[in-house]
């Protein structure tokens, strides 16, 4: 017979705190790129 | 358009493109006893009355950054004594888009406004609820006072995650969960003068009901874990995240920075054997920012594509 | 057909009313004339792989960058070229 392991889970949750701070910067850069996308010289407009 | 002729302080920001207005009423000045010396403004209180139903149908229109499709509106207005009744007996919009899309919207109310002092506008909210992501938001039915700060509660049921976290731009983070939740708000339209109306939340509450559901939250730069060691554990069980307790505070500051205390419980199967984890997530999060850039990225009208476009450009010039 | 040869031939294509902008950020054949739709494909394909490339720069859905696009190819459509709206080949 296979000796069976018994591997012992540790039983206290672990505990995480995080700190976030959302930034919304980044539609308004998008939306700079894509005009530089869009202007004559990108030549694929 | 034919509304602008008809209504004489027609907001500059409205505009409707499409529907039907049909009004019909009565009106009576009653002229014996009217004398030079009275007092017009107190003569019109005491024997002015008018009637009239006003019914709008099938109005598409934006207002300000909101486009609405298909409102409805079905009202009484009564004026006798100096004071006008309208009784909304059916207000409904079929859909409004302000980056956020909502809707169907349905207002049942009625509203006392003094004829000469609009300002201090009664309304009787008999009914306000709102569809918004596959779930329902309502107003408890209450009486309020438009010249004093207006509290309510907004009650939130059913909230679909998943629809939340689709409309919400940035591809990272997926969810699933059915949310409830109670915001008490409050709005002050009386300082209409100097700014904006103040709007704030204290202490609103919005958890998952059972069973919970799954949050994957994949922060694809793998730079991230790189530079932040400790928060690599994090990320690692946040990839596929099933809890069975989400449970979130919510205020809004004057300055509308929203705050988030998130307590998560549950675990990732593939983390640490699936070791059980709880988490205090504090997320601040800045909505006016969040609604542009929902509406950059919404299917919104040209016309308030110029509108944020002007804001955005106010706001980089504002802050060079 | 190269890239770059799609790329030269685009504004006199679009001055010649063949291919026009769609609000998905994508070029649309309007008249499949000389060889229109070969510039569709070669310039779409580039394009693609733009916004692909924003959207994962700057964690976004890819949908969000090619709606973006889309309105953003649209504003600046000069006069008289076509542009999709509502499914239907208008000129602007």
């Amino acid at each position: 017979c296979t000796p069976a392991v018994q591997v012992e889970l540790p039983k206290e949750p672990i505990n995480i705190n995080l700190n976030v701070k959302i930034q919304h910067e980044i539609l308004i850069k998008i939306d700079k790129e894509l005009d530089d996308m869009f202007s004559k010289s990108s030549g694929l407009f | 358009n034919p509304f602008s002729e008809t209504f004489v302080s027609w907001p500059e920001l409205l505009s409707a493109s499409a529907g039907k207005l049909s009004a019909k009423g009565r009106f009576q000045l009653a002229l014996r006893g009217m004398s030079s010396s009275t007092d017009f403004r107190k003569y019109l209180q005491n024997f002015l009355s008018a009637q009239s139903d006003i019914t709008l149908s099938g109005i598409d229109g934006i207002y300000n950054e909101t486009e609405f499709k298909k409102l409805n509106l079905d009202s009484r207005l009564h004026l006798t004594k100096g004071r006008v009744q309208t009784r909304i007996e059916k207000l409904d919009v079929e859909e409004a888009n302000h980056g956020l899309i909502v809707g169907p919207i349905e207002v049942v109310a009625e509203m006392r406004t003094p004829l000469f002092d609009w300002q201090a506008t009664e309304v009787d909210l008999q009914k306000a609820e709102v569809q918004v992501f596959d779930g329902k938001a309502r107003l408890a039915p209450r009486v309020l006072q438009l010249n004093q700060p207006v509290s309510a509660e907004l009650l939130l049921d059913n909230i679909n995650l998943q629809a939340l976290l689709q409309q919400y731009p940035s591809s990272e983070i997926q969810g699933t969960g059915l949310l409830q939740g109670r915001l008490p708000f409050s709005l002050d339209l009386s300082n209409r003068s100097n700014k904006k109306p103040v709007f704030f939340i204290a202490d609103g509450r919005l958890y998952a009901s059972d069973p919970g559901g799954v949050l994957q939250y994949q922060a694809d730069s793998s730079a991230l874990k790189q530079t932040h060691k400790s928060m690599e554990l994090a990320l690692n069980l946040l990839e596929d995240f099933h809890y069975k307790v989400l449970d979130s505070r919510i205020s809004l500051d004057e300055n509308q920075k929203l705050h988030l205390k998130l307590r998560l419980q549950g675990n990732n199967p593939k983390v640490e054997r699936g070791r059980q984890v709880n988490f205090n997530i504090q997320i601040e999060e800045d909505l006016p920012a969040l609604i542009t850039s929902m509406q950059i990225s919404s299917q919104i009208s040209n016309t308030i594509q110029k509108r944020i476009q002007e804001k955005l450009q106010n706001r980089l010039n504002s802050n060079q | 057909m190269s890239l770059s040869e799609a790329m030269s031939k685009l504004g006199q294509t679009k001055q010649e009313g063949l291919v026009g902008e769609q609000p998905d950020g994508y070029l649309g054949v309007v008249k499949n004339k000389n060889d229109a739709k070969n510039i569709v494909s070669l310039i779409n394909k580039a394009r693609k792989e733009q916004y692909q490339k924003m959207a994962k720069e700057h964690k976004l859905k890819l949908s969000d960058v090619e709606a973006l696009a889309g309105k953003k190819a649209i504003q600046k459509t000069s006069s008289g070229h076509y542009i999709k709206v509502d499914g239907k080949w208008v000129k602007k």
